[in-house]
């Protein structure tokens, strides 16, 4: 519900102020401090927050291979034939530019759009799990990593995939999972740090 | 100092659902023994640093701190107590135990307290996965939650001429909300028949305890029949489908499977 009450506040104002509130994250409090901010600011900045809005919806694809947005189809990530041939698995397409920015990996990607949670309704043909089959089968990487959450849904994800795919002959690993750097041992809750003894390395 | 006292309390709880809120909020519907079906925020819960990241992982039981707010309370701290194990390694199993905590959600308002269901909720995501099948669990846990909230169904009798119900198929009225005996059915327009062997087993279901209930082996066309008799019933109870029973329902098509 809004908060900002048709007739006390200007129509337009009420309509913008209900089209913010739709977006993730901004309650209606939110939306009229943002709504306000646009109608004191300039025109030209309006019109270029409108234009970058638009030009998202116009000019960005869904890569035909891997599934990230991109401007170009296939995405400039796959069509780069320095990058190697493995493959890493993640949830959504912010996860792709967080693992690109580590510089660990010069593989490729593949977005599933989710990952399966049957209480949210997910189902494994909601997301882009045949397409990761036929593209392996047709890619033959030599590494498929299976980087979704660390989470029930990223788990259970990662346990459907790894099934389907040993029987191609890929090799399938998930990242190592353990304590965060910079970070306390004592603070550590006990599920992290079971798993960071379970994974722990010879040194 | 009461004040403050009250400002703060603390429940035994286990995670119904979340969604994620803001930058690394999420927002997580609880169910507790002590204040029933709540909603709070958890600040910072999705930063791989957060220590109440695995308190608010679905299906966890955990303990929670919370002060209250002005729309939602606020997790202060959480501790995970434990959490159904290997429902990753089983995509039906997962389905199974959303299933549980789906029902759970729906059947229970917000400001009422349910401490039967808390405990029977509990029990039975503890035993998911300990026996050889989890369907029977499931189906007992059905028949139980709905008796604890007041949709228990008699087995015995016909629910419009109120006589024992013969050895022969009944029929579960949904409009009726009881089971009905075959002169009373035509009273009922969206009666479903029921095999005997299915009504002996749900009988079992609403007279055993978890362990019995969960050791009888049965047919897998009567373990089918009640799972659609269940379904039926829990969708007429509250008017709309399960979701999660929705997405079992894909994970067998796909992968062909009653256990994958």
């Amino acid at each position: 519900m809004s908060s900002a009450r048709p007739g006390v506040t200007a129509r337009p104002v009420a309509n913008l102020v209900e089209e913010l509130s739709k977006l993730p994250g901004i309650g209606p409090k939110t939306a009229t401090r943002l709504a306000y901010h646009i109608l004191r600011d300039s025109r030209q900045n309006a019109a270029q927050l409108a234009e970058a809005i638009l030009d998202v919806k116009d000019r960005i694809v869904l890569c035909s291979v891997c599934f990230n947005f991109s401007e170009q189809n296939p995405c400039p990530v796959c069509s780069d034939p320095t990058r190697e041939a493995a493959i890493c698995v993640v949830e959504e397409p912010l996860d792709v530019q967080a693992l690109d920015r580590t510089g660990q990996f010069r593989g490729r990607y593949h977005v599933l759009h989710g990952a399966i949670s049957p209480i949210d309704g997910i189902g494994p043909g909601r997301l882009k799990i045949a397409e990761l089959i036929e593209r392996v089968k047709e890619e033959k990487p030599n590494e498929v990593i299976l980087a979704t959450n660390l989470d029930i849904p990223g788990d259970a994800t990662a346990t459907y995939l790894h099934r389907l795919l040993v029987p191609l002959g890929v090799t399938v690993s998930r990242p190592a999972t353990g304590l965060p750097a910079g970070g306390d041992l004592e603070y550590a809750d006990e599920v992290t740090l079971g798993r960071a003894l379970s994974g722990r390395r010879v040194l | 100092m009461t004040a403050e006292r009250d400002r703060n309390y603390r429940v035994e709880a286990i995670v119904l659902g979340r969604r994620d809120f803001g930058e690394t909020d999420r927002i997580v519907t609880l169910f507790s023994r002590e204040s029933g079906k709540i909603s709070v925020i958890a600040k910072g819960a999705r930063k791989p640093t957060a220590r109440s990241g695995p308190a608010t992982e679905y299906f966890a039981r955990s303990r929670f701190m919370l002060a209250r707010g002005r729309d939602l309370d606020v997790v202060t701290s959480a501790e995970l107590l434990d959490r159904p194990t290997n429902l990753e390694s089983s995509l039906a199993r997962l389905a199974h135990a959303s299933h549980m905590v789906e029902l759970t959600g729906k059947l229970v308002q917000e400001g009422e307290v349910y401490p039967a269901v808390y405990d029977l909720l509990h029990l039975s995501l503890r035993h998911l996965g300990v026996a050889e099948d989890d369907l029977p669990l499931v189906r007992w846990f059905e028949v139980n939650v709905l008796t604890a909230v007041g949709y228990q169904l008699d087995f015995w009798s016909c629910a419009g001429c109120q006589r024992e119900l013969g050895a022969e198929p009944n029929f579960l009225g949904l409009r009726t909300g009881g089971m009905l005996c075959p002169g009373c059915r035509t009273g009922d327009g969206q009666a479903m028949q029921i095999s005997v062997n299915a009504q002996k087993y749900l009988r079992l279901l609403s007279r055993e305890g978890i362990r019995s209930a969960s050791s009888v082996r049965i047919s897998p066309a009567v373990a089918s029949e009640v799972e659609r008799v269940m379904a039926a019933y829990t969708s007429s109870v509250l008017e709309r489908d399960l979701t999660s029973l929705r997405v079992l329902r894909e994970i067998r098509e796909q992968t062909g499977s009653y256990s994958v």
